[in-house]
């Protein structure tokens, strides 16, 4: 069900913030797309920009933030300048976002059956009976047991994994063909994680939707994603296919991503000390306070006086894979 | 077990909660956790894995004294913290101390950071005003932040460095023993490194003894020496660190290990994996036989009627299942090892 055609492109946005003084930009000029049928991993630290883009696909930013520049095409169609009511047919119609936290995005008093049945009726207009009826079939979809029995249950009858469950029949209840999932596994255990990555894997080969899983875990992106764009100080700083930037990341910060993950040794590989894990010193800037030339350069062990004066271009370091960074080559070759 | 080396012991440790009647008559109990035998030697790191409701929080939350504990003890050198009271509890207090997962609610935001150092000490009268602030700019330069950082309130810290502050605190009253529960969860993979990175080298300069609490294996793997891994409010298997990773003989340990996942795995890896179906049962009622039977796939009328004992299979190696050694391990990996 892939081909490539993006469904969701996003040129150049920039979303700003009202500050103290003037505008902050928290967004600045990012550019992706993702295909059909496919699924696109955003990578970066907290305050990277991650789920402001996700926020903004959904035109759900909070008070204060705006876009002020950019297009977010969705099917062709320029959704920054789409109207509020556009926006609601759109939002579970089309697009569909899954939360990090079950437990506070579904509503406690109503049941699930219903919560899952008003997504349908308002958007598909189905009637209350075929309404019931969807929402059975996507609690089968995502295979909680006794599905009938549970529809009249309210979401603190559930676990975590179950709501999470809940949370993903919802979002495919109306047949989105995009799904935003904003970290939808942080809050859960690894056996849980596990069943609910299966579950979107076989659902979108299934259904052909594409996903765009934001995530701090190199890990999922490993499992879920056919490409990757990382993020950092609201800079899209890396793009390209998942299995590419896995292996051999372009930018430092990936790389540096790369290397403080620890991995798990199993067999003859557990038996003495592991490599030492290596930091990525210091932190994130803060917004309005970025440095000048490359933001990641006061924490990057390659940046010379280039690059803390000048703003890095993207650069291509092989076909379809690239980075923004005065020293790339240099990483690559290294 | 008697070893002279030992910071803390925790013997038999059970903790139930009553939540009240049950619906059929008599009452409802939680076996958070259920029969726990553990010890931690001066200056290592002891890991409790498991999923949340296993009842790992609760050994944590049990060691400090935060819940009451139900049978069992626990001693810190030979001193039995489980069976203080009032003052002395308060007085032992300044010898364990606990880092928790969240630096953003376990830090007062109305206190400054060098106010949050000092508290224990100041709680417990330590030193005097002149010489508890001079050990606040000492663990704040020993856990790698300014020592004017001291002036700051929590807000204007980042998360990392909050964790840091709380290391700080934990550190202040030069405790034998700290208890971590989860302490990297919250943070950033970046922001993680370092505080793993800052635990081990606080050990290795101050000698410190730890008992991490973790889901993360690739995380406990990489900060402990020995490590328990737990279903349902009992271990299912201990092992020091290097045999538990080469040689896991439980079937729920194995599933664990499947399910972890790994920058460097293929795509859709995890469909080739044997994943663990279902959630684990209640601990109200927990299983008679073995807790873990009902989703393992391993499971024969025994595993449901019998509860297997830990048993010990050498090198400090206790697994709890009836056909430990007999099984063949569904991990590529772990087959090599055996």
């Amino acid at each position: 069900m892939t081909d490539d055609t993006p469904f969701l492109e996003i040129r150049n946005l920039t979303v700003e913030m009202k500050g103290d003084a003037g505008m902050i930009r928290v967004l600045d000029d990012v550019s992706l797309s993702i295909r059909r049928g496919t699924t696109m991993g955003i990578v970066g630290e907290s305050g990277c920009g991650k789920s402001m883009t996700a926020l903004a696909i959904m035109r759900l930013l909070p008070p204060g933030f705006q876009i002020t520049s950019g297009q977010i095409l969705l099917d062709g169609e320029d959704i920054t300048k789409a109207s509020e009511a556009r926006m609601r047919q759109l939002r579970g119609n089309d697009i569909s976002m899954i939360f990090q936290e079950p437990m506070t995005s579904l509503n406690p008093v109503y049941t699930v059956g219903e919560q899952i049945a008003e997504a349908v009726r308002q958007h598909q207009g189905l009637d209350t009976a075929k309404a019931e009826q969807r929402a059975i079939e996507m609690l089968k979809a995502v295979q909680i047991p006794g599905a009938e029995a549970r529809l009249g249950s309210y979401p603190h009858e559930f676990s975590g994994g179950m709501r999470q469950r809940v949370m993903i029949a919802m979002a495919l209840a109306c047949q989105p063909r995009l799904i935003v999932a904003d970290e939808p596994t942080t809050a859960l255990d690894v056996t849980v994680q596990a069943q609910i990555f299966a579950l979107m894997r076989e659902l979108q080969e299934e259904t052909g939707t594409a996903i765009m899983l934001i995530t701090h875990d190199l890990g999922a992106v490993a499992e879920l994603a056919d490409d990757v764009a990382v993020f950092y100080a609201g800079w899209r700083i890396e793009h390209g296919p998942a299995s590419a930037i896995l292996r051999h990341p372009a930018h430092p910060y990936t790389s540096g991503l790369m290397s403080c993950t620890p991995r798990l040794r199993l067999g003859a590989a557990a038996s003495g000390q592991g490599p030492a894990l290596l930091e990525i010193e210091g932190m994130v800037p803060q917004l309005g306070k970025m440095p000048s030339g490359c933001r990641f350069a006061p924490r990057c062990t390659l940046a010379d006086a280039h690059c803390r004066s000048t703003v890095p271009v993207d650069t291509e370091v092989e076909p379809g894979h690239a980075a923004m960074c005065w020293k790339t080559k240099a990483e690559v070759l290294a | 077990m008697s070893d002279g080396n030992n910071i803390l012991r925790v013997n038999g440790l059970k903790v139930h909660f009553d939540t009240g009647r049950a619906p059929g008559g008599g009452r409802r109990i939680v076996h958070a956790v259920d029969g726990v035998n553990f010890s931690v030697k001066k200056g290592t790191c002891f890991g409790i894995v498991g999923e949340s409701g296993s009842g790992k929080s609760t050994i944590a939350q049990a060691i400090m004294r935060l819940v009451p504990i139900t049978e069992g003890s626990v001693f810190l050198k030979n001193l039995q913290i489980s069976g203080l009271q009032g003052e002395s509890l308060r007085d032992a207090r300044a010898r364990f101390q606990m880092v928790f997962q969240d630096p953003f609610s376990s830090l007062n935001p109305r206190k400054k950071a060098r106010a949050a150092i000092r508290e224990p000490l100041d709680l417990l009268g330590i030193g005097d005003a002149k010489g508890r602030d001079e050990v606040a700019e000492e663990m704040l330069t020993a856990v790698g932040l300014h020592r004017d950082a001291g002036r700051l309130f929590p807000h204007q810290f980042s998360g990392g460095q909050r964790q840091r502050l709380c290391i700080a605190r934990a550190l202040a009253s030069r405790p034998d023993l700290i208890v971590c529960d989860e302490p990297v969860s919250a943070l950033d993979v970046a922001i993680q490194a370092q505080i793993l990175n800052l635990l081990r080298k606080l050990q290795q300069d101050m000698g410190l003894s730890y008992v991490f609490i973790s889901h993360d294996l690739a995380v406990v793997q990489y900060i402990c020496d020995e490590v328990g891994v737990m279903y349902l409010g009992q271990f299912v298997e201990r092992a020091p660190v290097g045999k538990l990773f080469a040689e896991a003989k439980h079937p729920y340990t194995w599933s664990l290990m499947a399910a972890a996942l790994s920058p460097e795995a293929e795509r859709g890896a995890l469909a080739k994996r044997p994943l663990l179906g279902g959630e684990p049962p209640s601990p109200t009622n927990p299983p008679k036989g073995c807790r873990f039977a009902a989703r393992c796939p391993f499971a024969t009328e025994k595993c449901k009627a019998e509860p297997p004992a830990l048993r010990d299979f050498g090198g400090g190696h206790r697994v709890a299942c009836h056909f430990a050694g007999e099984l063949e391990p569904p991990i590529p990996e772990l087959k090599s090892a055996a």
